[in-house]
């Protein structure tokens, strides 16, 4: 695994993106383990400013997001959920990339970023739960309340 | 590739794939229409397959036989028609397993009835830890106000086979003592069918539905069996062409049964073709498919119980249940379980198995299932329980 990362970054992510299709990438990888074991962020907010509940009424899989906004940026976010291992790593992964990050910010995150963030691609029929936790924050950079900050 | 989603829906056999394409090629034209030669073939291989279902089922007349989409639309078309007859403070007892097809068209009938200011209640008999009917509670649900009892012959996650001749009885004990007549009792046939012999007059019951593609049939078609009389005094449910026997702009007079709730063009040749689907399993005999698959049943509960890591839910006794295995592996979630083994060419189902408040009973919010069919063998039982040691591993358990 370790050998995995080095090549990562010695091809550089977008590449190593374009050709891990080709390398049989094993879904279960590291990064997605590794944050499905020990997820990132996990736990309730008391008194958050937005909370924000995504389910994928096909499978079931389900991410709360609790954020606390200071100064038009993440200042604290967590999460909460039932899925599996895509959804919940990915949830772990996001929530990390973005505390600290302007709201504005949140908007302009696509999902190729996130499959970028996860390691590689997912086969078609798993899009959905990695991109469940996305959807999640994308309503928190669409929300009408915070576009005054 | 293990194909071992018996429960969601059946593989074809080539008979039936070929009796689809030989009906458009050789044998099609609308039903019920035409004087020409062509129209009344069609028509007679349709009704020749009602008059098959009838017998297949035991029912008395081919005319109790409906033709609908699939089990769905024959528990709506109850719902919704037979509900009619209805008034507040009536009861409708259903069950903690069902199918959410046989909990959501009561519970709309329920809200569409209080709108109108009528309150109806929906009861279930509640299941006990081996996933069995707690039959002893009965006596307390069947009330005098119960007019529909809606339950399924057998689980489509828990594998459980409901005893419903001493359901049955028992109702219709319960009812003499409380002075009423009895409810009407329907029966969700469409796990079963594929599995064991049903038989209407056997069983007991008014109503009974499923689908043709659980027995190895083509999708889009469903049956909704129901005795003559009750039949007869419901009002129609689709409505249009065909189910009438006189319009004019006024008003209209509906046809006899079974053909009221047949509105519009049928699926003509998938109903042709389960025909061949019902000869299919008439062909092997109950006796042989019955104890094949739960040799099969036996073979997987035991290997997976020798496993510490993997739950199973429903009786473990193979008197009580059928070839379907519902289970979870320590606590990695279906979906990932269900993913691996994909890649391992073994195909399972995973979630909630449309009965999301048959999860919540178990205290879970979703399950793996493993269902067998005729075509299965202990091999791919085999490339299952490898498939879960490799989930295993991939998860570090």
């Amino acid at each position: 695994m370790r050998g995995l990362r080095k090549l990562k970054r010695c091809l550089g992510y977008n590449f190593y993106f374009q050709i891990s299709n080709y390398l049989n990438m094993d879904l279960y990888r590291e990064e997605i383990l590794e944050h499905w074991q020990n997820p990132q962020n996990w736990g309730e907010i008391s008194a958050a400013d937005f909370i924000i509940d995504q389910i994928n009424p096909l499978c079931g899989d389900q991410v709360t997001f609790y954020f606390k906004i200071k100064k038009g940026k993440i200042g604290e976010v967590s999460f909460t959920g039932k899925g599996c291992a895509i959804s919940i790593a990915s949830a772990s992964i996001l929530s990390e990339t973005i505390l600290n990050k302007p709201v504005s910010a949140l908007a302009k995150i696509t999902g190729r970023d996130v499959l970028r963030m996860i390691g590689g691609p997912v086969g078609p029929a798993r899009l959905k739960c990695a991109f469940l936790a996305l959807e999640a924050v994308k309503k928190l950079g669409g929300d009408e309340r915070l576009k005054t900050d | 590739m293990a194909y071992l989603d018996n429960a969601s829906t059946t593989q074809k056999p080539q008979v039936v794939i070929d009796t689809i394409s030989d009906v458009y090629k050789n044998h099609y034209a609308n039903i019920h229409r035409g004087v020409y030669d062509l129209s009344v073939e069609a028509t007679d291989l349709y009704e020749g397959v009602r008059a098959k279902v009838a017998k297949f089922i035991g029912a008395k007349d081919s005319g109790e036989v409906i033709f609908t989409k699939n089990t769905t639309e024959s528990l709506n078309l109850l719902a919704y028609c037979q509900g009619e007859s209805l008034t507040g403070g009536d009861e409708i007892l259903l069950t903690e397993m069902e199918h959410h097809s046989n909990i959501v068209p009561w519970q709309m009938l329920r809200d569409r009835m209080s709108d109108v200011g009528c309150r109806i209640k929906i009861k279930y008999i509640p299941i006990d830890s081996k996933g069995r009917l707690e039959l002893g509670k009965l006596d307390k649900l069947v009330t005098k106000k119960t007019k529909i009892v809606s339950l399924t012959l057998m689980s489509n996650v828990l594998g459980t086979i409901n005893p419903i001749k001493e359901i049955v009885k028992r109702i219709r004990e319960l009812s003499t003592v409380n002075r009423e007549p009895a409810p009407l009792v329907l029966i969700d046939a469409a796990q079963a069918v594929s599995h064991m012999k049903v038989d209407v007059g056997d069983l007991g019951c008014d109503f009974l539905v499923f689908s043709a593609h659980k027995m190895y049939g083509p999708v889009g078609v469903g049956v909704l069996y129901g005795k003559r009389e009750i039949l007869s005094r419901l009002p129609p449910f689709l409505s249009g062409g065909d189910m009438i026997l006189s319009v004019s702009f006024d008003k209209t007079t509906f046809n006899e049964i079974p053909w009221k709730f047949e509105a519009g063009t049928p699926n003509i040749a998938d109903v042709i073709a389960f025909g061949e689907a019902i000869g299919f399993l008439e062909k092997l005999g109950y006796e042989y498919v019955g104890k094949y698959e739960m040799g099969l049943t036996k073979y997987a509960l035991e290997r997976f119980s020798k496993d510490p890591d993997i739950d199973i839910f429903g009786p473990k006794d193979l008197k009580e249940r059928g070839p379907v295995v519902s289970f979870n592996v320590a606590n990695i979630h279906p979906h990932d379980v269900a993913s691996i083994l994909s890649e391992e060419g073994v195909a399972i189902r995973s979630g909630h198995h449309c009965a999301q408040p048959l999860m919540g009973v178990l205290g879970i919010d979703f399950a793996c299932r493993a269902s067998f069919g005729v075509y299965n063998t202990k091999e791919e039982i085999d490339w299952l329980i490898e498939g879960i040691k490799k989930v295993k591993k991939v998860f570090r358990i």
